[in-house]
């Protein structure tokens, strides 16, 4: 760093300036910096590139710099992790995927097959896998076939022809199924089918999932 | 060379660092695979259910632009089914009068594969219809549709209705 000036050699004053001032940076013992004419009553002059202030300035805009650039990429690095998409392992988490899909194809079509010499069966399952608004709701769609059934001699069987996993975190996944239903009158013998859809809500309960909500869709 | 400059040269260094692990950090987010796939997963999604709106929807005033709809959304079989509707079928449903309105109630993504660019979807559509503005009932409509990638773009395959006992 030059920042003595021990003439004004004014024929120093060329073109050649800059490389002066290069090579003189790499010598700080050597003399002879040269300041334009301007600055010529500059009470400390000093190299125009390289002066102290200004290798401060530019040192510290550096720092800045590269600071914001790593703050920037962290924070997008954050974004990309923290999207919804992200914390969704639907598909991406081929085994848990299954297990869940599994779980409430299951589930469903033990819940939703009734026959009116063995509710029992029906009874324990629902009560078995089905919590909080999941149990409303089913009273609420079973609430008929249970009032006819023994009449009726009502056998209702389903069977979950399509599934598919619409969101899956760790304790927490959405199923939605296609349900085909069939209800058969053993008094009359006579069948009639039905399709279904529902979003299913199931939460993690120890080593299984339990519905904790169904929404016909 | 002054304190200050090199205590300066110091934070430079540090702050180059960070910069340089704040960048490795991005570019192992930007190139997860699994990232890349979630994020593929809603963008099917996203125009699965805008899609499938559209294939349900058509108005009898319009037959022809509510076709060039559907071609727009539609790829492979399903399009060149679709592209195959001809002159008596447009006049049959445009002398009809009805206004169909497909609106998705529910979907999910059951099959995706990034590398062959083919996905499966569940759509639960409901199907409102008027004919000569007098509104009849709506159906619900529960498809699984095809889709494939098509220059970056998602796009229907199919579009299979899933009668009872279907499997």
């Amino acid at each position: 760093m030059t920042t003595k000036l021990e003439d004004d050699r004014d024929l120093n004053l060329d073109a050649d300036d800059e490389l002066d001032d290069e090579y003189e940076e790499d010598d700080e013992t050597e003399d002879a910096e040269v300041d334009p004419p301007d600055e010529d009553d500059d009470p400390e002059p000093r190299s125009r590139f390289f002066g102290p202030r200004r290798l401060t300035v530019l040192l510290g805009a550096a720092a800045v710099l590269f600071a914001a650039a790593g703050a920037w990429s962290l924070v997008e690095a954050g974004n990309l992790r923290d999207s919804p998409a992200a914390h969704n392992e639907a598909l991406v988490d081929t085994g848990r995927t299954a297990e869940v899909s599994a779980a409430v194809t299951n589930a469903m079509n033990q819940i939703f097959s009734y026959s009116y010499d063995k509710t029992g069966v029906t009874e324990q399952a629902a009560k078995d896998v089905l919590r909080g608004d999941a149990l409303a709701t089913y009273d609420k769609l079973f609430a008929e076939v249970r009032a006819k059934a023994p009449e009726q001699k009502l056998v209702l069987t389903s069977r979950v022809v399509y599934s598919a996993v619409q969101s899956l975190e760790d304790d927490r996944a959405v199923v939605l199924v296609f349900l085909d239903q069939a209800a058969t009158r053993v008094d009359t013998n006579t069948t009639s089918a039905a399709a279904a859809q529902l979003s299913i809500t199931v939460s993690r309960e120890g080593d299984r999932w339990v519905i904790t909500d169904m929404a016909p869709r | 060379m002054a304190r200050q400059v090199k205590v300066l040269l110091g934070v430079v260094v540090l702050a180059l660092a960070f910069a340089g692990w704040g960048g490795w950090t991005w570019i192992r987010a930007t190139n997860d695979d699994s990232l890349a796939y979630a994020n593929a997963r809603e963008e099917v999604l996203a125009a699965g259910r805008t899609q499938a709106a559209i294939l349900t929807t058509l108005d009898a005033h319009d037959v022809d632009g509510g076709i060039e709809k559907w071609l727009a959304v539609s790829t492979g079989g399903l399009r060149d089914e679709l592209a195959a509707t001809d002159a008596k079928t447009r006049k049959a449903l445009a002398d009809a009068g009805t206004v169909a309105t497909g609106r998705v109630l529910d979907a999910a993504v059951s099959e995706l594969d990034v590398r062959a660019g083919t996905a499966k979807l569940l759509v639960v559509v409901e199907i409102s219809t008027a004919t000569d503005g007098s509104p009849t009932a709506a159906k619900r409509n529960r498809f699984v549709a095809g889709m494939s990638r098509v220059d970056s773009e998602w796009k229907l395959s199919a579009m299979d209705q899933v009668p009872l006992g279907a499997q």
